[in-house]
């Protein structure tokens, strides 16, 4: 069960790398890499559990936070152009 | 015997969770605009992870594991929701446009407004061309097109 899972797993992110790849805007990569970022916690937890190593869940945990982070870094990052834009005159 | 029920429950969880994952990655692959795409990668960021993390503390059964596990559900389900509010709020402001099947618009504080019926597959989208140029009217900066918002960028990095 957890193989197929993976396998199901890496299927959906070879189709989010080739949306990365291919999207017209940056919205479409930025919203393929939140996918990717998602995908790889997943991907730690079930080779976690088909290795018998659930240490991998730490690091499942840091790519969580550390995903969103960068998505919303990035979205304010092209949306201002500066990262320490306060974001407030623009509202 | 109750070993067994568990295995079964999770393996069933398990494929559940890995079908809409697939699911939601083969919309994000076939949508046609960024916006049907963000809907279709929600599927994957609630019910794909939900079942495939409710799969995986059903094998780990009541460890730090699952402990674990439930903090990156939580993690993800309260995030991913930001983070697409966040992506569609800076596609709106890039003046990306939704690709919309009848001709209504949400109009500001009227909810949604017929406008002229026109066949779906119009070839010229005038209505959109006006209220892009009169927004660009009203606010020169911020409709600023992709091109502009990029020149902007690399100034503003210079600069600082």
């Amino acid at each position: 069960m957890f193989e197929i899972a993976t396998f199901a797993v890496l299927s959906a992110l070879a189709l989010a790398v080739y949306r990365a790849l291919s999207g017209p805007t940056v919205f479409d990569r930025v919203l393929a890499a939140n996918f990717i970022g998602t995908g790889a916690i997943l991907l730690l937890a079930l080779v976690g559990f088909i290795t018998g190593r659930p240490e991998f869940l730490d690091i499942g945990i840091l790519y969580a936070l550390l995903n969103v982070i960068g998505t919303l870094a990035v979205l304010k990052f092209w949306r201002y152009g500066d990262l320490s834009h306060s974001g407030e005159e623009e509202g | 015997m109750m070993d067994t029920v568990l295995m079964l429950a999770s393996g069933a969880l398990l494929i559940v969770g890995a079908f809409f994952y697939l699911t939601g990655a083969i919309g994000l692959v076939r949508m046609p605009d960024v916006f049907t795409r963000m809907q279709a990668s929600g599927i994957s960021d609630t019910v794909g992870v939900g079942f495939l993390m409710a799969g995986m503390i059903v094998a780990a059964g009541p460890t730090l594991i699952a402990a674990k596990l439930a903090i990156i559900l939580a993690v993800v389900v309260f995030i991913s929701p930001v983070a697409t509010h966040a992506l569609a709020q800076a596609a709106m402001h890039a003046g990306i446009e939704p690709v919309l099947a009848s001709r209504r618009v949400l109009g500001l504080g009227a909810g949604l407004k017929p406008l002229e019926t026109k066949p779906a597959n119009a070839p010229a989208d005038q209505g959109a061309k006006k209220r892009k140029a009169r927004k660009a009217a009203a606010r020169p900066v911020k409709r600023a097109s992709k091109a502009k918002a990029k020149t902007r960028a690399v100034t503003k990095g210079k600069s600082s």
